[in-house]
């Protein structure tokens, strides 16, 4: 494809960027731009877009760059926060995948004893002592069985309890 | 608490090149003042949303602020704000679940206060309506951002022989919508 190309048209570009087309512009320039199909399209484009720009521009409704800095740095922040989680997200996997694995070798090196394991917990599920109301005759019986019960729950609530406020003091 | 001090150490120590803040708020909110309205005509002119342009415009000033290193000089800065811009624009039509710029109704390139518009711009709109894209783009940047092929080169990732053929067909393409309309109402010269 051949481009059309005018030695004029870098004039006439210059003239209107300037502003100066066309109370500034030579008539020599002015006839050559009315026989020049070129540099004619050239001040229609610019025209027109300059036109276009300057209504759009005033269109605009532009926030505060404040606010737009503060985003910036709100970003900036949880970016920071993000790169500095991303190591600790991973000991947290490594960790949990440990776990498992420890857990599953030792479910294999168990598993030669489930069937004593398994007659086990039978013979424990039928026993006396883990029926509600067995359980709770034996208790009323013995009075320091209510404390064994009693003394764990106290403990591990308390505990929680104060995990909970800490995280929520934290946030 | 603890992560304070951890992005403290993060934006101060380690990482300290990443993070170091390559423009303060003073020098952004003169840039944001002088560079905030061309980029926002140029969103809205060339995506034919403004609503887009709000949101794409704050996106790219986030972005910009957010690089590890900017340019030297206004002029280059300004140059990469615009070349963010344009990525983000590219990005949003690839999207899928968007509607491509190509389905959206003429009437968002009309302009919409016609009493302050001249003729020539109440021309531009229909006939950018019925350009590609990236007909838009290149025309709006060097004939209303007076962007050098090399500059437009730089800003839309195109090579600039490229630049330089896809603008010659446009500004044809658009010469001859404009010169309809104008023809249709008082003739073309």
């Amino acid at each position: 494809m051949t481009l059309g190309h005018c030695t004029r048209e870098k004039d006439v570009m210059a003239l209107l960027r300037s502003g100066g087309w066309p109370a500034a512009c030579e008539p020599e320039l002015r006839e050559h731009v009315a026989g020049c199909s070129l540099c004619a399209q050239a001040v229609l484009l610019k025209s027109a877009f300059a036109d276009a720009l300057a209504q759009a521009k005033s269109e605009a409704r532009l926030q505060a760059p404040g606010v737009v800095w503060w985003r910036a740095q709100l970003r900036r922040r949880n970016a920071a926060v993000k790169r500095v989680n991303r190591p600790l997200a991973g000991a947290q996997w490594f960790a949990l995948l440990i776990n498992l694995l420890a857990a599953v070798a030792l479910l294999a090196s168990q598993w030669r004893h489930m069937d004593r394991l398994r007659s086990w917990f039978s013979e424990v599920a039928d026993a006396p002592v883990f029926h509600p109301v067995a359980l709770w005759s034996m208790a009323a019986r013995q009075p320091g069985w209510n404390l064994m019960v009693l003394i764990p729950f106290a403990v591990a609530f308390v505990i929680l309890g104060g995990i909970t406020v800490y995280l929520a003091s934290e946030r | 608490m603890i992560w304070d001090y951890s992005i403290a150490r993060v934006e101060t120590g380690v990482d300290a090149q990443d993070a170091a803040q390559p423009m303060d708020s003073e020098a952004f909110a003169g840039f944001y003042q002088r560079s905030a309205r061309s980029l926002w005509a140029y969103l809205a002119r060339v995506s034919g949303n403004p609503v887009l342009a709000d949101d794409l415009m704050q996106e790219a000033y986030l972005r910009f602020l957010g690089a590890a290193h900017l340019p030297d000089g206004e002029v280059a800065c300004r140059r990469y704000l615009f070349r963010i811009a344009t990525n983000l624009m590219r990005d949003h039509w690839r999207r899928p679940r968007t509607s491509s710029i190509d389905e959206l109704p003429e009437t968002l390139f009309s302009v919409g206060d016609g009493s302050a518009a001249s003729d020539a711009q109440v021309m531009l709109g229909p006939a950018l309506a019925q350009m590609r894209p990236r007909d838009r783009q290149l025309l709006w940047l060097a004939y209303a951002e007076n962007y050098t092929h090399t500059e437009i080169a730089e800003i839309t990732g195109l090579k600039s022989t490229s630049v330089r053929l896809l603008l010659f067909r446009a500004r044809r393409k658009v010469a001859r919508l404009l010169c309809n309309e104008t023809s249709a109402e008082r003739g073309c010269a």
